[in-house]
C-alpha cells in the first residue's frame, strides 16, 4: 500500500485519473492498434477458436468490442467514483478495478488477440496474458494511488431536551420539494405523455416504451414530493408521503444527532435522494431540497442521514435525548 | 412540530397534546393555515393510542383553532396571539424566580388572576 498520504481532493483527483483517464487512453490506444492492424492486414479475422474449425468474422468486430466494454466501464466507474467521493473518503480499489478490467479485455481480449490472430497460442495467450497485465495494472494502481488523511470530526452534537422522567417528547416535520421544482416535473411528465399517447394513435401501439420515462418521472415525484420526518422515543424516522422508501433509525442505534449547514451541490452533487462518502468515511444519505441549516443523524456505526428539515434544532435535541450514548455492539 | 407530554400525570394525555400544540400556535411556532400530523404519525412518534391525538385535535376544533377536513387532515386556523402576553409571562417568570417564588405558586397566582 502507498505510503503517500495527501489530502482529500489532491487523493481525489489522483484516484479519478486512474478510473477515468488512464483506462480512456488504453482504450484509445487499443482502439487505434486495433483498427491499423484491422485496416492493413487481413479483413477477416478469427473471432471464435474452435476445436475443429474457427469461426471468422470482419475485423472491426474487436473495435466495436472494446468500445463497447470499454466505455461503459469507464462512464460507471468514473460516475460512480466521481459522485461517491465528493466529501471524502476516496479508495484505490475502484480505480485498481477500472484500470484491471480495462486492460484485460482491450489490451488481452482486443489488440492481443487481433495481433495474435492466426497464431497458434491464441486464444489462451492473449487472454492469459491479458489477465497477468491486468493484475499487475490493478496492483501497480493500487500501489501508486496516494492515500486520502483521515477526515476531522464532523458534526457537533445537539445538546439534549432536558425530558423529565415520565415525560414524552416528540417531534414531527415535513420536508418538501420546493413547489416550482414539482410543477416543472409534473408539466414534463405530463407533456411526454401526450406526445407518447399521440404518437401511439398515429403510429402504433408497438411504440409503447415511450411511455416509460413519462410514468418513471411521475413516480419519482409521487415518491419524493413530501417527506414526514418525526423524531421521538422510538428513534428517528423519515418516510415518504406516499409510504415508501422509509427510513427507520431505532432509538438504541442513534448515536448523535447535530444541526449543520447543507449546501446540497456541495456536500451531495445535487438536490433530492442522495448517497455519498461522508467526512466520517462512511456512507451519509442526503434528503436535500434547499439550502440551509439541516439536521444530521448518525447512528453507531458512523453511517448518518442529513435531511433539511425546518426547525433541525428541536428535532436533533429530541434525538439526543432518546439516543442510545453506549455502543449497543 | 413538537409536543411534550407527561402521562404520568393526572391531566388527560389528549389535553396535554392540545395544550402544546395550542401553545405553538399562539407563539406563532405552527402557522396558520399550516396542516397538522397525520394523526396515526403523531400517536406512532408519541407512542400513544391514535384515538388520544383524534381526540386532541377534535379539543382544538372546539377551540377554533384547528378545523378538521375528511382526507385533508387538521388545518390551522388560530393566529398567534400570545405574543404580548408571551412577553408579560416572561416578566412574570423572572420575578417569580428572583423572589423564590416556585412554579406552582406562580401557575396559581395565574390561575387566580384569570379566573377571577
Amino acid at each position: 500500500m502507498s505510503k503517500r498520504i495527501v489530502d482529500h481532493l489532491a487523493a481525489r483527483r489522483a484516484a479519478l485519473v486512474a478510473t477515468i483517464w488512464v483506462p480512456l487512453a488504453i482504450v484509445v490506444a487499443a482502439e487505434i492498434v486495433v483498427i491499423g492492424v484491422g485496416t492493413t492486414g487481413s479483413p477477416q479475422l478469427i473471432t471464435h477458436w474452435g476445436a475443429d474449425s474457427d469461426r471468422t468474422g470482419p475485423w472491426w468486430t474487436y473495435a466495436i468490442l472494446v468500445a463497447a466494454i470499454g466505455f461503459p466501464v469507464i462512464a460507471i466507474m468514473g460516475f460512480f467514483m466521481a459522485r461517491a467521493t465528493r466529501v471524502a473518503g476516496t479508495n484505490a480499489w475502484m480505480p485498481a478495478i477500472a484500470t484491471g478490467i480495462t486492460v484485460f479485455h482491450a489490451v488481452g481480449m482486443g489488440v492481443g488477440s487481433v495481433l495474435l490472430n492466426a497464431s497458434p497460442l491464441a486464444p489462451a495467450l492473449p487472454l492469459a496474458g491479458g489477465a497477468f497485465l491486468a493484475a499487475a495494472a490493478a496492483v501497480l494502481t493500487w500501489r501508486l494511488l496516494p492515500r486520502e488523511a483521515p477526515a476531522a470530526e464532523t458534526v457537533r452534537a445537539a445538546d439534549a431536551l432536558p425530558v423529565r422522567t415520565g415525560e414524552v417528547a416528540a417531534w414531527i416535520g415535513r420536508v418538501e420539494l420546493p413547489a416550482w421544482l414539482m410543477t416543472i416535473i409534473a408539466t414534463a411528465a405530463a407533456l411526454l405523455i401526450v406526445l407518447g399517447v399521440s404518437l401511439l394513435l398515429t403510429i402504433g401501439p408497438r411504440l409503447w416504451p415511450i411511455l416509460l420515462a413519462p410514468t418513471l418521472l411521475l413516480v419519482v415525484l409521487l415518491v419524493t414530493a413530501q417527506f414526514v420526518v418525526t423524531a421521538g422515543p422510538r428513534g428517528f424516522v423519515v418516510r415518504s408521503a406516499v409510504g415508501w422508501p422509509r427510513l427507520h433509525i431505532p432509538a438504541t442505534d442513534l448515536a448523535k444527532a447535530g444541526v449543520i449547514a447543507v449546501d446540497p451541490m456541495a456536500d451531495f452533487g445535487g438536490w433530492g435522494f442522495r448517497w455519498v462518502i461522508g467526512p466520517t468515511h462512511k456512507g451519509r444519505w442526503g434528503i436535500l431540497t434547499h439550502r440551509g441549516p439541516g439536521l444530521e443523524v448518525f447512528r453507531h456505526d458512523g453511517r448518518s442521514v442529513v435531511i433539511t428539515v425546518d426547525d433541525p434544532g428541536t428535532a436533533a435535541a429530541i434525538l439526543e435525548t432518546y439516543a442510545n450514548k453506549e455502543s449497543p455492539r | 412540530m413538537f409536543v411534550l407530554i407527561d402521562p404520568t400525570t393526572a391531566t388527560p394525555v389528549f389535553a396535554q397534546i392540545a395544550e402544546s400544540i395550542a401553545t405553538q400556535i399562539a407563539t406563532g411556532t405552527v402557522a396558520t393555515g399550516a396542516r397538522l400530523p397525520a394523526a396515526r404519525e403523531l400517536a406512532d412518534s408519541l407512542g400513544v393510542n391514535v384515538h388520544t391525538v383524534l381526540r386532541a385535535y377534535q379539543e382544538l376544533r372546539d377551540e377554533g383553532q384547528v378545523e378538521l377536513r375528511r382526507g385533508r387532515g387538521a388545518i390551522v386556523l388560530g393566529t398567534p396571539t400570545a405574543e404580548g402576553v408571551r412577553a408579560a409571562v416572561a416578566h412574570a417568570a423572572a420575578e417569580a424566580k428572583a423572589a423564590g417564588i416556585p412554579i406552582g405558586t406562580l401557575l396559581a397566582l395565574v390561575r387566580k388572576e384569570y379566573e377571577s
